[in-house]
């Protein structure tokens, strides 16, 4: 790329991701083969996702190479929004995908309740990071403090998540739209957040 | 907080930007930018400046700043028609105009003038200010004179920070007067703006105690007294340790006053205003 930090690097990379994804979970269903342990994967490489999601949502609401370049705040928030909704679209495949071979492996295989929660959990959890990454390149936080809200946050979600309940993901859904809100009014998005707010 | 007395700065041109009770730290501001504005901005401390040009541009957040009447902060209209450009980041690693032309198009839906930006690199000699390894790496200089000429190729109001950074006399003046014959409106702050005398329209000065002011260099004067301020609602700046401030055009009427208390004052070059607040 020739633009430092200003341009997206214009390749295939959703795509790249999904098939790197399902090679991923179909690696995982073949070698480990056992369920909990193939959920506990997904769940890391959910958390790891959303590390990954906050540190990038916060530093495209900080780049001020690109926001000066003429990139509203609003833009890069719809932007965060429509590949929200397509990642939640590809996780829900792959969680598909792996419960699918379960079922199609072992004949007395039932879904746990358990596992919905966490999936549920997860998704909104990714939700929340990612909401709070935008909040904090909003407010211009001094340097160094959202890297410690991130630890933060996600030692409260992995610790949260020993007690999974449908409750908690709805609270946690629920303070991810508040943000969500809070960050709309903040950058005056009205035509892509109707649906939210 | 004290309210700039500032004078229109539209001369008979579109107002762009205007300043209605605009609140900027300790400042209050009103004023009117025309299309065509050229104006350089002075603090006393570069961060001010720094925070002015980011909130002038709509990354900051503002109240009473407007763009054709519009508030400037995130407006999506308003950022396709300005840059705000820091000379202390790196924007490019390549050299290859078209590529510049085509990423920028792509990214911001902003039209380089590839064939200007092509001859400016190569007028510029551009080349003797990289070295070129897997990409581009620009001399400090190099890195100036790049961003510079992508700016004057592209039909965009321009806030610019630190415009002459790492420049030598010969580039600076060049691009001093390349960028004032632009036609859209051109704010720059930071570093000196000595290169900039008779170049600018208009210099806002963001002085101490919030006191500020949009002054027409060719009408108006800065004067150094010394002793006590007395002239308190014309007082920008105040140098304690040396007992002396620094005062905006005294009208006709006050003239007489002022010479009698201050009959050492002397008019000093706003353009140089730094050399005065050690």
């Amino acid at each position: 790329m020739n633009l430092k930090n200003i341009s997206y690097k214009q390749s295939h990379q959703e795509t790249l991701v999904v098939i790197g994804l399902l090679l991923v979970s179909l690696f995982l269903v073949v070698v480990l083969g056992n369920k909990e342990q193939v959920i506990m994967c997904m769940m890391q490489i959910q958390w790891a996702l959303a590390t990954g999601i906050y540190l990038f949502a916060l530093r495209e609401m900080t780049n001020v190479m690109r926001l000066g370049w003429g990139v509203p705040r609003s833009k890069i928030h719809a932007k965060f929004l429509r590949g929200f909704v397509w990642m939640i679209f590809i996780m829900l495949s792959v969680w598909g995908i792996i419960l699918g071979l379960f079922a199609l492996r072992d004949e007395d295989f039932s879904i746990h309740l358990l596992i919905w929660k966490q999936i549920v959990w997860a998704l909104a959890s990714l939700f929340f990071l990612s909401e709070m990454g935008l909040l904090f390149g909003n407010c211009r936080l001094p340097e160094g403090i959202p890297f410690v809200m991130l630890v933060l946050l996600l030692v409260g979600l992995v610790w949260g998540s020993m007690f999974i309940s449908w409750v908690a993901s709805l609270c946690l859904l629920l303070v991810g739209v508040i943000v969500n809100i809070i960050n709309h009014r903040l950058v005056k998005n009205i035509k892509v957040m109707r649906f939210l707010s | 907080m004290e309210e700039t007395n500032a004078p229109i700065l539209n001369k008979h041109q579109e107002i762009i930007l205007a300043a209605n009770e605009f609140s900027f730290q300790d400042y209050l501001l009103n004023f009117e930018i025309g299309r065509y504005s050229k104006v350089g901005i002075f603090a006393r401390q570069d961060t001010t400046i720094h925070e002015f040009l980011l909130t002038l541009s709509g990354i900051i957040r503002s109240k009473g700043l407007f763009y054709q009447g519009v508030s400037c902060y995130d407006a999506p209209k308003y950022f396709a028609n300005r840059i705000y450009a820091d000379t202390s980041l790196s924007y490019f690693s390549t050299l290859s105009t078209k590529t510049i032309a085509l990423k920028i198009y792509q990214e911001f839906h902003k039209e380089v003038d590839e064939e200007r930006l092509n001859r400016l690199v190569r007028s510029l000699y551009l080349r003797r200010e990289c070295v070129v390894r897997d990409e581009v790496e620009f001399t400090p200089m190099g890195k100036t004179m790049m961003l510079l000429a992508t700016l004057l190729c592209i039909q965009n109001s321009l806030i610019i920070r630190n415009p002459l950074q790492d420049l030598n006399q010969e580039m600076s003046n060049y691009f001093v007067s390349e960028l004032v014959k632009k036609e859209e409106a051109l704010f720059i702050g930071g570093g000196s703006l000595k290169p900039w005398q008779g170049r600018l329209d208009a210099l806002l000065i963001l002085g101490d105690n919030g006191m500020a002011t949009l002054m027409d260099p060719t009408i108006q004067a800065l004067y150094l007294a010394t002793g006590p301020v007395i002239f308190s609602d014309k007082t920008y700046f105040i140098c304690e340790q040396h007992n002396k401030h620094i005062i905006l055009d005294i009208n006709k009427g006050s003239k007489v006053v002022f010479d009698r208390k201050h009959p050492k004052a002397i008019q000093i070059n706003p353009y140089e205003l730094e050399k005065y607040l050690i």
